[in-house]
């Protein structure tokens, strides 16, 4: 009777943690349920890797806008080639980061006009900024588009510093290491013919 | 005494008795026509693949400009695009005569072209991961991120080196008829 009694007494103290150690199905506290674990994570990858490269084209696409506008109303010759290297680098990383997305997340290739925003409030501060560049011309052009290039870039760069470590494809780590130099070439152009401007 | 005999120059090769070398300068007028067919093939891919992804057929010269000046030769007008031209065209005719002075004899094109195609692809080794990361790293940056595009580039410049038996021949058939060698015949 003792005996049994000390059975019952351990085993009701065990069953707590033993249930507890079991977790809840389906997700990373559930060892037995590792496959539905994988599953989940996998798809918080992709979906983040989606989210990067959203923002990332969202990115792009202001400064091929700003890039293209640069070309017809800069002031100075050396701003209108940094429009055109400006097209020429985003249109490439573009070209790279939806050969990825269509590869890898089954996301559809499309023409730049119908890339839906990521960030609707950014984008509509971008849109107001180029309206304003619009309206300007020669050496307050320069100043303004070459302000604004030095304040996305250094956000872009910033984006990609943090996507390259926390994104899980290492493919796609390779696309932004690829890219970031680039990106910090174009800040440092942007600086050096602000300083110049300025 | 060894004896010799004299043998027309086209059956040198085939009785092993090593052809006489041209000239120094021949060769090197040579080597710097080979680095320069081979220089402006190479440079004729990468204009084409600049032209073809909008950076402009001339943005190679500010790549190689940028060996002076620095990311901002990327927007650098002629000055910056004469210097990289210069430079660019000094490194190939520098490579070009160092293949050249190392063919000998008279070789026949098509094995001569694959070695010239292996030597292209050594060079884009050597400039990609020895010369480049310190001389030009804003370059570099920018090329490995075409890589098809770099490879290409340097498959031509291989073919351009591959042209030099041709073009010795040419040189040495310009000399004069008392510089040709001979060998004697003992008596």
């Amino acid at each position: 009777m003792e005996a049994r009694s000390i059975v019952v007494v351990v085993w009701m103290l065990l069953a707590p943690a033993l249930v507890a150690a079991q977790g809840v199905p389906g997700t990373r506290k559930s060892p037995a349920g590792w496959p539905a674990v994988a599953e989940v994570a996998n798809q918080n990858a992709l979906g983040y890797s989606r989210e990067v490269i959203a923002r990332i084209r969202q990115m792009n696409e202001i400064e091929l806008r700003a890039g293209e506008m640069a070309q017809v109303r800069a002031g100075t010759t050396e701003v209108r080639r940094y429009g055109r290297l400006l097209v020429a680098d985003h249109a490439g990383a573009d070209r790279g980061l939806v050969d990825y997305a269509a590869r890898k997340l089954g996301m559809q290739r499309g023409p730049r006009e119908e890339i839906p925003p990521f960030d609707r409030e950014l984008m509509a501060q971008h849109v107001a900024a180029t309206e304003r560049l619009a309206t300007l011309s020669g050496a307050e052009f320069d100043d303004a588009f070459l302000s604004m290039m030095v304040s996305d870039h250094q956000s872009a760069v910033s984006l990609l510093e943090t996507a390259r470590e926390t994104v899980d494809d290492p493919d796609l780590r390779t696309i932004f290491k690829k890219v970031l130099p680039i990106l910090r070439q174009d800040l440092w152009i942007a600086q050096t013919l602000l300083g110049d401007v300025g | 005494m060894a004896q010799a005999r004299i043998e027309p120059r086209g059956e040198a090769i085939a009785l092993g008795v090593a052809p006489a070398r041209s000239s120094w300068v021949a060769s090197l007028e040579a080597g710097a026509v080979t680095g320069a067919t081979g220089g402006a093939l190479m440079m004729a891919t990468l204009m084409a693949q600049a032209a073809a992804t909008g950076y402009g057929a001339l943005f190679p010269l500010n790549l190689v400009g940028a060996t002076f000046r620095g990311p901002e030769a990327l927007v650098g007008g002629a000055g910056v695009m004469l210097s990289g031209l210069l430079l660019y065209a000094i490194t190939a005719l520098v490579f070009g005569t160092l293949f050249s002075m190392a063919v000998l004899g008279k070789p026949r094109l098509a094995p001569t072209l694959m070695v010239g195609v292996a030597y292209g692809l050594l060079i884009l080794l050597f400039m990609t991961y020895v010369v480049l990361p310190y001389a030009n790293p804003i370059m570099r940056q920018r090329v490995i991120g075409v890589p098809g595009a770099w490879f290409f580039a340097h498959v031509a410049f291989g073919l351009g080196m591959g042209m030099a038996p041709l073009i010795k021949r040419r040189f040495r058939s310009r000399r004069e008829p008392h510089e040709q060698p001979t060998i004697l015949a003992e008596q």
